[in-house]
């Protein structure tokens, strides 16, 4: 019976196909770049009912709800790669399985590496898997993004929107979008 | 002379934890505990309205942000006054009891199972006698000959690939590992089932949630669910029953797998129930409210002082003085300004670091104390208190797990053996099957009150002028959190949140007491000074979680873990 409820819920095991996750803490600096860039394509694109876009924090192995039994997830994150901050890069399945061999992914495993190791194993890892990396410049204690990762938030969006459209998910950009009003840079945030 | 080990970061945890240990004949004979990361995410938290604040502090850690968020909606209600309706109040204990069932699993089986279970010798494992040994133990339908053997199947295809898949990087072959062939391939095909059961756990928190992690549906005054039983987007019958549903499978699993195989492990690896006991006190705060005031709990919680179980002093509600009035934390050897010990109300949090100084600072994490003293904190405290003051399901399931353990030892196997590093994985196996248990008896409380005719889910409030402070406090997965928050004319002055990883994994204090991890690892064998695995495993029994800091990935795939034998 729990099929027919999947759709309103998030992080139990969702039953569309694809996703767009974003990670990150959202308290420490550039670390939020991936939530925000997930917030910001919500706003600025409409997608279809088979994406799901969430952000998903710093879920370590509690990854594998959010992974598991997917054609295809989009993982958005800082990444301590080379190049100068705001730097955008895109990794594939094969890079990330075989950072999981060599070494690891995260210094702070278990992490994405360990996500899918274990998935592979059960036979339930995502067909394609992509991450979107963004070099950050500061990810000390506080909010907001600093200039060169704020700059690079649209280029981002626009990468995951490229891969979306190369799965065949029609992506729509909204003629008319709002703000985005995440709440880790809106400080005006209120609970109900 | 004495060797130094450094276990630069300790792996399979969530954050970064170092650990230094001094061998001399084999042994561990001194030990020090470092948080290399600093948190200080309380400073975020000054100047805001408080009505935010668990929306921020879910945020602190990317694992545990359930047990954050609730922490700080109890902690400023009792500030403000508040009290919840029952309904918020049980619907709170299903999210929690969800997501502690979640956690243990997969401490279990995903993050520490591995410090005892060789996987490559599973392939050595008979499918068959396998199952005849599954089956003596544990009526679960899935313990059978065909499951078995489809596991080994799949292992010997990703070792034939020429990759061990989620267990790289384990200790096989270690001169510490010792169970049979066919108890690895049980552990390797419960692991695989784990994976399902945790997340039926973690789905049952979703649908209360709306989203995990970071749940949306909380608010200072109760939860933000509306329940209507004939609306598809309230909470209905149907969705109370699919939790029901959800929560029903995964007792099952913990009754029939994972309290047996913990029990089953623990009985193989006898000297482990002697290793690692480390501090003896205990504290566990009790939760699971059964009234609108948190006076009346279903999961007991208390003090114990040097494991005497007769002297176990209860608390009696969310505010008790008892509790309220013995918490504080030292700043002697932790990367602060000064050299203080404060109450959290009067805490400040102002970063001074140094180096590793193995006399004086060398961490990032404080000392919290209890009348002075260290406390372990987790689910050993939490079943010992719950066993001391003779709560039922405690005592009944405690007794289960150690007559199996009994059984398969050859000895008898009592209370006086959970003082030890598989003493807190039996005693999390423990707490899970109370949760369990638990959980849907307050399903039962929902749906009865609801029957009543009862909706409300939320008391509107006004904030009150001038100073007010409280504090709020949760028996979480790892142990008793407590959040302290001190609010002037609406707004936060000064929050503090002293965490279960904290109790247990900080350093000494001014008076040179150890810490739970650096008490625990004293005695410790080490086999192999360059692969420590026994050092792992005392470790790991904890549960360690310091992910309350930064995560980054990184790609370029660097070195992970580095072990310094000097």
């Amino acid at each position: 019976m729990s099929k027919g409820y999947g759709a309103k819920t998030r992080g139990g095991d969702d039953p569309r196909p694809v996703a767009v996750l974003g990670m990150g803490n959202v308290l420490l600096g550039d670390d939020a770049v991936g939530p925000t860039v997930v917030e910001t394509l919500r706003v600025w694109y409409e997608l279809p009912d088979e994406v799901e876009c969430a952000d998903i924090g710093t879920p370590g192995l509690d990854l594998v709800p959010h992974m598991a039994g997917r054609r295809a997830v989009i993982l958005v994150d800082a990444v301590a790669a080379a190049g100068p901050p705001g730097t955008v890069r895109v990794w594939d399945r094969e890079r990330i399985a075989s950072a999981a061999v060599t070494g690891r992914l995260s210094p702070h495993d278990p992490g994405l590496a360990e996500t899918l190791a274990a998935l592979e194993f059960s036979g339930e890892a995502p067909e394609v898997l992509h991450v979107v990396g963004i070099v950050p410049a500061e990810t000390g204690t506080g909010l907001g993004l600093s200039p060169a990762v704020r700059e690079a938030v649209p280029e981002a969006v626009e990468t995951v929107v490229r891969l979306l459209v190369e799965l065949g998910v029609p992506v729509r950009r909204r003629p008319d979008p709002g703000p985005v009003e995440a709440w880790w840079s809106d400080t005006t945030h209120r609970g109900p | 002379m004495a060797t130094r080990i450094v276990v630069d970061p300790i792996t399979r945890i969530e954050g970064h934890l170092r650990i230094d240990v001094e061998v001399e004949g084999g042994r561990v004979r001194n030990s020090w505990a470092s948080g290399q990361m600093w948190r200080g995410i309380e400073v975020i938290l000054q100047g805001r309205d408080p009505r935010d604040a668990w929306v921020i502090t879910q945020r602190i850690c990317g694992v545990c942000t359930t047990v954050h968020a609730i922490t700080s909606v109890r902690a400023v209600e009792a500030a403000m006054g508040i009290e919840i309706p029952l309904n918020a109040q049980l619907i709170r204990n299903l999210i929690l009891a969800g997501h502690a069932l979640h956690d243990h699993i997969v401490h279990f089986y995903h993050l520490s199972a591995l410090d005892w279970v060789d996987v490559v010798d599973a392939l050595k494992g008979d499918p068959k006698k396998t199952a005849r040994l599954a089956q003596s133990l544990s009526p679960w339908p899935r313990n059978s000959v065909k499951e078995f053997q489809a596991v080994k199947e799949k292992l010997e295809a990703f070792v034939a690939r020429g990759q061990l898949g989620p267990f790289t990087n384990g200790y096989w072959g270690h001169p510490a590992m010792k169970l049979s062939p066919e108890v690895n391939l049980l552990a390797v095909t419960h692991y695989l089932q784990a994976l399902e059961y945790q997340r039926k756990a973690n789905q049952a928190v979703a649908i209360l949630g709306s989203k995990t992690p970071n749940i949306q549906n909380l608010a200072v005054g109760g939860v933000a669910n509306a329940i209507n039983l004939d609306d598809d987007q309230a909470l209905n019958m149907a969705k109370l029953y699919w939790i029901k549903d959800l929560l029903e499978e995964v007792r099952a699993f913990v009754e029939q797998v994972y309290l047996v195989d913990v029990a089953a492990i623990g009985a193989m690896y006898p000297e482990w129930l002697g290793y690692g006991a480390g501090v003896t006190n205990y504290l566990a705060v009790p939760d699971m409210p059964l009234d609108t005031k948190g006076t009346e709990f279903d999961l007991p919680g208390g003090t114990i002082f040097g494991g005497n179980l007769k002297g176990a002093r209860r608390f009696e509600s969310f505010e008790d003085p008892y509790f309220r009035d013995n918490v504080t934390e030292c700043i002697a050897h932790a990367w602060y300004d000064g050299d203080w010990t404060r109450h959290p109300y009067e805490e400040e949090t102002v970063p001074h670091y140094t180096d590793f100084e193995d006399d004086g600072k060398y961490s990032w994490i404080k000392a919290p104390r209890f009348d002075g003293k260290p406390m372990q904190v987790g689910p050993l405290a939490q079943v010992l208190v719950g066993f001391a003051t003779g709560h039922e399901p405690t005592v009944r399931h405690l007794k289960r797990a150690i007559g199996i353990a009994s059984k398969i030892a050859g000895i008898q196997v009592g209370p006086k053996h959970l003082h030890s590093t598989l003493g807190r994985h039996l005693a999390r196996a423990v707490r899970a099957a109370v949760i369990a248990e638990l959980g849907l008896k307050h399903w039962g409380l929902l749906v009865e009150n609801i029957g009543k005719g009862d909706f409300t889910t939320f008391t509107p409030w006004d904030a009150p002028a001038g100073e007010v402070r409280g504090f709020g406090f949760h028996e979480a997965p790892r142990g008793a959190l407590s959040h302290w928050v001190v609010i002037r004319d609406g707004r936060i002055a000064n929050y503090q949140c002293v965490v279960p990883t904290t109790w247990n994994a900080g350093p000494r204090d001014a008076k040179g007491k150890k810490g739970p991890y650096e008490a625990s690892l004293l005695g410790n064998p080490i086999a192999d000074p360059k692969r420590p695995l026994e050092v792992l495993r005392t470790v790991h029994s904890f549960d360690p979680c310091l992910a309350c800091a930064i995560h980054t990935l990184d790609p370029e795939g660097s070195e992970l873990s580095k072990i310094q034998v000097l």
